[in-house]
């Protein structure tokens, strides 16, 4: 489970002086089900999730992830989530395997464990054509399964998904929706960040609709598209977020 | 490494190559001074037949060709094909008689040959004239003595490690100093502005590795490279056969020099890889991380230039010299190369420099706990 109580985080820029990327955000995403994090391109998405996963400080707030505080027990919290990420990258000059068992060191495994954890990750995101081949010469998708693949390397209970199929096309976007699914199958408590409706609502249970830092709703799509009386999403999240035709 | 062709290139062969590269050219151009092609000196038909003419024809390193006129002379100095053009004038040996002989050197100061060739001619003279001197007072009675009243005699007190080495000696240390930070230099960038620029940064801090560990394990690698790479110009000094007395150049390195020379490299490697590093973390991607280490490398390449001299200079004595990083060890270096290693320096030289890695390492660690250097891009 991840417990978010009023994060915040604000970056200063010298030309723009005290930006508030993330304010006092709040919500629950559950075991077993997939909270999609819905929000246009500089709503908040991204940082929120940095902090969830530690890699940057919160300014303001605290955060639970799978029974550890992300303040007080950091690396505790980094052990138990597995991140996917449109924009990390693999070093291109190892190849898939290495990559793996890299990673798979970084997270302590060793020995017939790591070869037991590499077994399963290789078959479940069918990596064995290009296995062997350097991170360099994958094609998007191929780079993207291996990403995957360094994520749940260590088996985490806890999976955060952030724009995990940007600059993909069909069929590797597919592919990644379907182990998205999967990881709801298995019990497995899922944070996804999008901005494309089409994905939250095929994959998501629970909604929350972020922008210029805030919330500003959570629940079902369908409670959101009846909070707005939209007939669709889009239309709902157009709504939710106070754009008006023309003034972009 | 291995496949990282750039920086194994730039590291470990660059160095060696280009220490084979200059050694081979020092090596050409010290046997081409001492032993090589004989220089070409003209002088105006007639003047071979005088006294001087003739000192100079049974000089080896001299080559005479006689044009007929001082404007001949003149057009084969011009052409390049004669270093100088020397007029004797006429009845110069009845002039010398008389102490009122004079000849004409024309010669250009801008080429060494040609400066080379006129050191030839002043030899010459002054041998003409010597002997000219000595007959005179042997006609007189007088011992050949009286024109040398001072007898100067010469004791070299230079330690074995050191003769005949002094171009290696002042070359040397600038190159370990150089080849120990540029050796870094490849693969730095590539680092940590490298791996925030492509993502990899941040599937590392995702991973439950402390920020620190990670800083101290890239660090260790860094600091690997860079010493690898001073040691492989190293190799390649050795290997040349400089070390073997090729173009009387020899150097010998005793053990405890080479415990001086290991003392002073490797705290020296530290430095300049927590001081590389600290720039690739600043720095929020590849192209930002060149640009700065451009200007750190002035920073570097000033006391490392200054150490190429400082066998020239009286500074390298000097107390306050112990404290100036980089310096220090140019300074340490050469005195570990003559086999006299002051022990004094080196411990000041250690504590110096491993106290800016310390404040780089610091640095560096407040930086990557920085959550705006880390997400900028």
């Amino acid at each position: 489970m991840v417990e978010v109580h009023e994060l915040s985080k604000s970056f200063f820029d010298p030309k723009r002086g005290e930006i508030r990327a993330v304010d006092h955000v709040s919500f629950t995403a559950q075991p077993g089900r997939i909270l999609g994090l819905l929000g246009v391109n500089g709503a908040g998405k991204t940082t929120t999730l940095r902090m969830l996963s530690t890699v940057i400080s919160p300014g303001h707030g605290s955060a639970i992830v799978g029974g550890f505080d992300i303040s007080k027990d950091p690396a505790r919290v980094r052990e138990t989530i597995g991140f996917v990420s449109g924009s990390t990258g693999l070093y291109g000059r190892l190849s898939a395997k290495e990559c793996l068992e890299y990673f798979g060191q970084l997270y302590g495994l060793s020995g017939a464990q790591l070869s037991e954890a590499l077994s399963l990750v290789i078959e479940k995101l069918n990596l064995h054509e290009f296995l062997n081949q350097l991170c360099d010469k994958l094609s998007t998708g191929q780079k993207q399964r291996v990403s995957i693949a360094r994520a749940i390397i260590h088996n985490p209970p806890i999976m955060f998904f952030d724009e995990p199929t940007a600059g993909l096309d069909v069929l590797a976007s597919q592919s990644i929706m379907e182990f998205i699914e999967s990881c709801r199958d298995q019990g497995k408590t899922v944070i996804f960040s999008t901005h494309i409706m089409s994905e939250v609502e095929r994959l998501c249970d629970d909604v929350v609709v972020i922008h210029e830092g805030r919330v500003r709703t959570s629940g079902s799509a369908d409670d959101m598209k009846k909070q707005t009386q939209a007939s669709t999403l889009e239309q709902a999240f157009l709504t939710l977020v106070g754009y008006e035709r023309g003034a972009a | 490494m291995a496949r990282d062709r750039r920086v194994l290139f730039g590291a470990l062969v660059m160095p060696f190559l280009l220490i084979l590269l200059m050694m081979k050219m020092f090596s050409l151009i010290e046997s081409s001074i001492s032993g090589g092609e004989a220089t070409k000196i003209a002088i105006v038909k007639g003047g071979e037949s005088t006294s001087l003419g003739r000192a100079l024809t049974a000089v080896p390193k001299a080559s005479i060709k006689l044009p007929k006129s001082v404007g001949e002379a003149k057009k084969l100095l011009a052409d390049g094909t004669v270093r100088l053009a020397l007029v004797i004038e006429p009845g110069f040996d009845a002039h010398m008689a008389s102490g009122q002989a004079r000849v004409q050197a024309y010669y250009n100061s801008s080429e060494p040959l040609s400066s080379l060739a006129l050191r030839i001619i002043e030899e010459a003279v002054s041998a003409t004239n010597k002997a000219a001197a000595t007959a005179k007072i042997n006609e007189k009675g007088l011992p050949a003595s009286v024109l040398t009243p001072i007898s100067l005699d010469k004791s070299d007190t230079a330690k074995p490690e050191a003769k005949g080495a002094e171009m290696l000696l002042s070359l040397l240390p600038y190159m370990i100093i150089l080849w120990s930070f540029y050796g870094g230099f490849s693969s730095v960038s590539d680092m940590m502005a490298g791996e925030k620029e492509r993502g990899t940064l941040e599937t590392l801090l995702l991973s439950p590795v402390d920020r620190n560990d990670i800083v101290v394990g890239k660090l260790s690698a860094l600091s690997l490279i860079c010493l690898a790479s001073a040691l492989s110009a190293v190799l390649g000094v050795v290997l040349t056969g400089i070390v073997s007395k090729q173009g009387g150049m020899e150097l010998k390195v005793s053990a405890n020099s080479l415990a001086a020379i290991i003392a002073m490299v490797l705290p020296l490697v530290v430095m300049f890889s927590s001081l590389l590093f600290v720039v690739s973390t600043w720095a929020k991607n590849m192209r930002e991380c060149q640009t700065y280490l451009t200007s750190v490398s002035f920073v570097v390449l000033i006391p490392a230039v200054l150490s190429n001299i400082i066998g020239f200079t009286g500074i390298d004595k000097a107390p306050w010299l112990k404290f100036v990083p980089i310096l220090n060890v140019g300074a340490g270096l050469r005195q570990a190369f003559m086999g006299v290693p002051d022990w004094g320096l080196i411990g000041v030289a250690l504590v110096v420099h491993l106290m800016i890695a310390a404040v780089c390492l610091r640095l560096t660690l407040g930086l990557i706990n920085k959550d705006r250097v880390l997400v900028r891009i």
